[in-house]
């Protein structure tokens, strides 16, 4: 009997060092990610919630951990990387509202690592698989901002309309949104230059294509020195220099009619891209004042 | 009295044992942990976390996964050069040598030094079974450094019977008669021919389009000098001024037409070099994945 308990006393100590790490330590490591987040320690931060996620058996946990990550890799500004840790989450095991919310740090994740697209699939997997308006209602601002980076204002302004109606706002709150979507009229929308107008206009009229796209000053200039070229090419050939005339003239006049054409194409989208990021960027300060009332 | 001694012993064997399992256990978890960032490619944590690794005391085995983990994960940054430094301190010991080792080679290769790139695989130690594929590799790297002798030496074990690079051990040897077929121009042939007549320099190095359009331009601004010069004579400024630039286009169109055989030369070389490169990549893709 002696021999047999020494020998059990042994087979314990000797499977002593096999023990796993039992979930409940795993739980209290994210009292040590936040004790590093606090310490400003992000990068440790992060990767003691990878950790967490890697070794944890229970998809609960492991999606808690996730998100813990997410949210220290979005305060370090590292949005393409949060939106990457969202994306591994489980959606199986989340209830409504903890689904709701990750799919919302998603999509915001994605629009601010400008993947405005990814953020818009988050938005229909919501719409699909929550059916609590309220819910939906909420990630309405986020959308705003989503689609107007798509330059789908149109939609925006819908989706303003129904955050209106379907929201409980404070009067101040109410005039804002109110404010807010008479933005979205005709005066205030970019109208978006078309680089095939700019060209057209461009071919017919040197100059005019640059005017167009609201250089006035580049487009005279161009005018200028395109029928200057001609000018000179006219005045070759009456005065019998038909070489000078050919090569001189009409090489200048074609360098400054052809090269117009690419020069258009730049300056129609600097333009669009200008007046889409006024528009944008007042609607995303309008949005914050109404959030914060 | 013998029993006390045998609990005794029992204890302390099995603390020493679990000590080193503990270690074993512990540097596996961790060694997983870091495949782990490599798989989700967040390589740069990757590196972080073998920096921050405790690298006091370790066995040759941990310090070789280390040096592995973190060399490919540079690789798959493409930072070749901190790649390869930590490659080529795998040791033969390990599991990841070869894989290291030729990677480490392929990284030189890839930077421009095909030469150590060869002698990091002629002088590593080489299993048997990656025999085929070393020899694959060394003809690609004499290739690279147009030694086409080397290069027909290691050719000659070329059989196809290694499905994995049996498509570009046939590239090799198209990129060997390329090179082989290529005939240099000369510099001053192009250069004097475009004196003779502008453009056709850069026709002779293979440039067409350049050639013809170098010829319009240069001759057109001849015409208009010409014309100019019988109409207003040589001291008129306008033909001064058109006859200095006919000879700036005529000297920069012969300066241009030397050149444009050493272009023509590099853009073959490159393309060659390109296409070499890709072909002993795709391989080590194939074998270590």
């Amino acid at each position: 009997m002696k021999l047999i308990t020494t020998y059990y006393l042994i087979f314990i100590f000797l499977c002593a060092g096999y023990s796993s790490r039992s979930q409940d330590t795993l739980k209290s490591y994210f009292d040590e990610g936040k004790a590093l987040e606090d310490a400003g320690a992000l990068t440790d931060a992060y990767i003691f919630y990878e950790r967490i996620a890697f070794e944890a058996n229970d998809p609960l946990l492991v999606n808690m951990a996730l998100m813990s990550k997410a949210a220290v890799l979005k305060r370090k500004g590292e949005y393409l990387k949060a939106q990457r840790s969202l994306e591994r989450l489980n959606y199986a095991v989340l209830n409504d509202s903890m689904h709701f919310h990750a799919r919302y740090e998603t999509a915001l994740c994605a629009y601010l690592s400008a993947n405005y697209y990814d953020a818009i699939s988050q938005f229909e997997q919501l719409n699909f698989y929550l059916h609590d308006s309220n819910l939906i209602i909420q990630t309405i601002p986020l959308q705003v901002l989503v689609y107007n980076e798509i330059q789908n204002w149109k939609h925006a302004k819908e989706l303003l309309l129904i955050y209106k109606s379907n929201t409980r706002l404070s009067v101040a709150e109410s005039l804002a949104t109110d404010e807010l979507i008479s933005f979205y009229n005709k005066k205030h929308i970019p109208k978006l230059k078309k680089v095939k107008t700019a060209q057209w206009m461009s071919a017919f009229l040197p100059g005019a294509g640059q005017i167009y796209a609201g250089n006035i000053g580049e487009g005279l200039l161009n005018f200028t020195f395109t029928f200057a070229s001609l000018g000179i090419a006219g005045i070759a050939f009456y005065y019998k220099y038909f070489f000078t005339g050919y090569f001189a003239g009409l090489a200048l006049f074609q360098k400054f009619y052809f090269g117009s054409n690419k020069r258009v194409e730049y300056l129609v989208n600097k333009r669009n891209y200008l007046n889409t990021r006024a528009f944008n960027d007042e609607v995303k300060k309008q949005l914050i004042i109404i959030l914060n009332k | 009295m013998s029993w006390f001694f045998l609990v005794i012993f029992g204890f302390l064997f099995s603390q020493i044992s679990f000590a080193q399992n503990e270690l074993d256990s512990n540097s596996h978890e961790e060694m997983a942990f870091i495949n782990h960032w490599i798989s989700i490619e967040e390589y740069s944590d990757a590196i972080y976390l073998i920096d921050h690794y405790k690298k006091e005391n370790l066995p040759l085995f941990l310090r070789d996964s280390l040096n592995y983990l973190k060399g490919w994960s540079y690789y798959h940054l493409k930072e070749l050069d901190s790649s390869l430094t930590y490659l080529d301190q795998v040791s033969p010991a390990s599991a990841m040598y070869h894989k290291s080792s030729f990677f480490s080679a392929f990284n030189e290769s890839y930077l421009g030094r095909p030469s150590r790139g060869l002698d990091k695989l002629s002088n590593s130690f080489c299993d048997s079974s990656y025999f085929s594929l070393r020899n694959f590799e060394m003809s690609g790297m004499h290739l690279l450094e147009r030694d086409t002798i080397s290069f027909l030496a290691l050719a000659k074990d070329f059989n196809a019977s290694h499905y994995q690079f049996a498509k570009e051990e046939k590239n090799l040897m198209e990129y060997y008669q390329q090179l082989n077929e290529f005939k240099d121009k000369s510099m001053f042939v192009a250069g004097m021919l475009s004196a003779i007549m502008p453009g056709s320099g850069k026709v002779y190095a293979g440039r067409l389009g350049d050639g013809i359009s170098s010829f319009l331009i240069t001759s057109s601004i001849a015409f208009v000098a010409l014309e100019n010069i019988r109409k207003d004579g040589l001291i008129d400024p306008k033909s001064i001024f058109f006859t200095g630039l006919f000879g700036v286009f005529y000297v920069g169109n012969i300066w241009g037409s030397v050149f444009s055989v050493q272009m023509q030369r590099e853009e073959f070389n490159n393309e060659i070099n390109h296409n070499i490169l890709f072909d002993l990549h795709i391989p080590l893709r194939r074998i270590f994945f």
